[in-house]
């Protein structure tokens, strides 16, 4: 069963176009990171998700319904960019909010987070360090047990610190099981320790999505001499390293078997970065299967 | 949820109750020193026993003693409106300005319903302070509408049901703008201005609309031009018109212009010398005229039936704001 699903998808704000025509299924139980630079869309995919913006064409689908409607809003939970939460009111204030706003709740997610991290809940969320606010925002965001938890950023603004403990919170939470997980993120370090899949995005616009196995082995890179035709079943998606070294980063559909080129394994980083680099109009339209 | 929503205006309240306290207080000294003032100078004595011309020196004494409390009035009309720009202004902008609206309106019930709960708790708390807000108010103002018959007229906005209905129209025009505006300070600026414009153009070209206006004319005489018929039952005077036997104006309210009685009366010269003209002339040349003064009024007993009047005016237009919020809050701009 698929938890989201959009169908060419778009957002504008003004003439500007934040997505544009996207097609994402993301299946249920896994792990998502949502990759690209700023203004790629992925705070705008997830406010769709979240059911906070509608879009302006095409249609997104979570759990079967409408984001944001009665019926899905208990089900998935969001912890948007920067864990705004309301300042004044005491943290154990806040608690007792969300709690009176939400029908399923299990309390003792947030109290056996709040006395892990040491949160005085009697101090003011205005008081908190901003790991502590993320860690709040998460713990309040999963005592609502949903089935999809929507990230925006979680981490961008923590110290290295408050990231990796933030991380680990989120990787436990996983582990639990029964959760789909979307999350964007700058920092593609993160992904390869917390992600299943990957959705890179970049002005507006899906260039990359797919397991990560599946986009590790998709792509290689290869070393060879610059008047030898490309091996089959390959193309280049960017200039790597150095261009007149002849080295290539390419998608492959299968393992590259050509003694001309020499194949070397990339990393995700790399082939991110690759997709990234790329310029729009020489973007082959392409849609992996699966997310 | 609702005990969510009602927490959220925890200080609100206490700012709210600070604010009527004030206001009690300010009522209830100044109040006891009119009444104290009413009674010992003789003034209730003589409007019990007679019309209020025959009483206008002690009536005249009065207002000049509490001339000054006419500009605590002033403000007194703009409280609904205070409560519109700092309790429905900011309860959704607030949250958009934030950021928090992320939060609230992710958790498990939906912005529509949440906006229910919270604009209903700050609607009520207009209603509830717009309530004791005119009882105060009400019963500061009960020796003044004796003394000047101004309850329909100057101190109509202050008593009864209207500031009630003004609280809650304030409080739904600041929820809309709010959402519509998405930013606190403009959207209590333009709570304020809009408050402000509606209240005002109802009061002047509305209200006198509210019932036929009768009319009644009485001969000229000088001295007071308010007869003790309309001034005693507090009427609200909307003109005063001087006509002569034939119906034409020759003059308004109590000025008369004497240069229209020139060649109409043999002894009224034009203003050949500078000096005016003999009043016994002037008078009698107004009596041989027919001159009468014509009010257009609305008896002081319609006082309840356009207070009814205008708060479903208000109520419906509070009702407007709020759709036009909702409907704003449907669109998911951001």
């Amino acid at each position: 069963m698929n938890v989201v699903e959009t169908k060419a998808l778009g957002r504008r704000y003004g003439k500007r176009w934040a997505l544009r025509d996207l097609d994402l299924t993301v299946a249920e139980h896994t792990v998502v990171g949502l990759v690209g630079p700023n203004g790629a869309g992925k705070s705008t995919l997830l406010h769709l998700v979240a059911g906070l913006i509608d879009p302006t064409e095409g249609s997104v689908n979570v759990l079967g319904a409408q984001p944001g409607s009665k019926g899905v809003l208990p089900d998935v939970a969001f912890v948007a960019q920067d864990s705004p939460l309301p300042k004044r009111p005491r943290v154990c204030e806040v608690v007792a909010m969300a709690a009176g706003m939400n029908v399923r709740w299990d309390a003792d997610v947030v109290s056996k987070r709040l006395r892990e991290l040491r949160v005085d809940e009697s101090h003011r969320v205005g008081e908190l360090s901003g790991g502590q606010r993320a860690q709040l925002a998460l713990a309040l965001a999963l005592a609502k047990r949903p089935r999809l938890l929507l990230l925006d950023e979680p981490v961008a603004s923590l110290d290295p610190l408050a990231r990796r403990g933030f991380l680990q919170s989120l990787m436990a939470a996983v582990a639990d099981g029964g959760m789909t997980v979307i999350f964007s993120t700058h920092l593609i370090d993160d992904l390869e320790r917390t992600c299943d899949h990957l959705v890179v995005l970049g002005q507006g616009t899906l260039l990359l999505s797919g397991s990560l196995d599946e986009i590790v082995q998709g792509h290689a890179v290869i070393v060879g001499s610059p008047d030898r035709p490309l091996p089959s079943g390959s193309s280049v998606v960017g200039g790597y390293r150095s261009p007149s070294a002849h080295q290539h980063l390419v998608s492959v559909s299968a393992p590259v078997i050509d003694p001309a080129w020499q194949q070397l394994a990339p990393t995700l980083d790399e082939i991110v970065l690759a997709h990234l680099a790329v310029e729009p109009e020489r973007r082959p339209v392409r849609r992996l299967e699966v997310v | 949820m609702l005990y969510v929503a009602l927490r959220r205006f925890r200080h609100d309240t206490t700012a709210i109750a600070i604010a009527l306290a004030g206001v009690g207080l300010l009522a209830l000294i100044t109040g006891r020193s009119m009444n104290r003032e009413y009674r010992n100078s003789g003034l209730a004595s003589c409007l019990a026993a007679q019309s209020q011309s025959q009483c206008r020196d002690l009536v005249d004494q009065f207002g000049e003693k509490f001339n000054a409390l006419q500009f605590l009035i002033v403000p007194l009309v703009l409280l609904p409106a205070l409560l519109g720009a700092f309790i429905g202004a900011p309860l959704v902008a607030r949250e958009l300005e934030a950021g928090t609206h992320r939060f609230l309106w992710t958790q498990g019930v939906t912005r529509q319903r949440w906006f229910a709960y919270t604009s209903g708790v700050a609607l009520g708390a207009a209603l509830i302070a717009g309530s004791l807000y005119a009882l105060i108010a009400g019963a500061w103002l009960d020796t003044t509408n004796t003394v000047t018959g101004e309850r329909l007229s100057q101190l109509y906005d202050f008593q009864g049901i209207v500031p009630i209905a003004a609280s809650v129209f304030a409080v739904a025009v600041g929820v809309a703008s709010g959402v519509a505006i998405r930013r606190t300070v403009p959207a209590m600026a333009a709570t304020l201005g809009i408050f402000i414009a509606v209240r005002v153009s109802t009061a002047i070209l509305l209200r006198p609309r509210f019932a036929a206006v009768k009319t009644i004319e009485v001969p000229f005489r000088f001295g007071p031009v308010l007869d003790d018929p309309l001034l005693n039952g507090g009427a609200w005077v909307l003109s005063t018109k001087m006509l002569d036997a034939s119906g034409k104006q020759i003059g308004h309210n109590e000025s008369i212009n004497i240069d229209d009685f020139v060649g109409r009366c043999p002894n009224i010269q034009s203003g050949a010398t500078d000096s005016l003209p003999n009043p016994g002339d002037v008078n009698r040349c107004l009596n041989d005229l027919g001159a009468h003064t014509m009010f257009r009024y609305h008896p002081g007993d319609r006082f309840w039936t356009f207070q009814l009047i205008e708060s479903a005016l208000l109520l419906g237009l509070a009702g407007v704001a709020i759709a036009v919020g909702v409907t704003t809050l449907n669109r998911r701009t951001a």
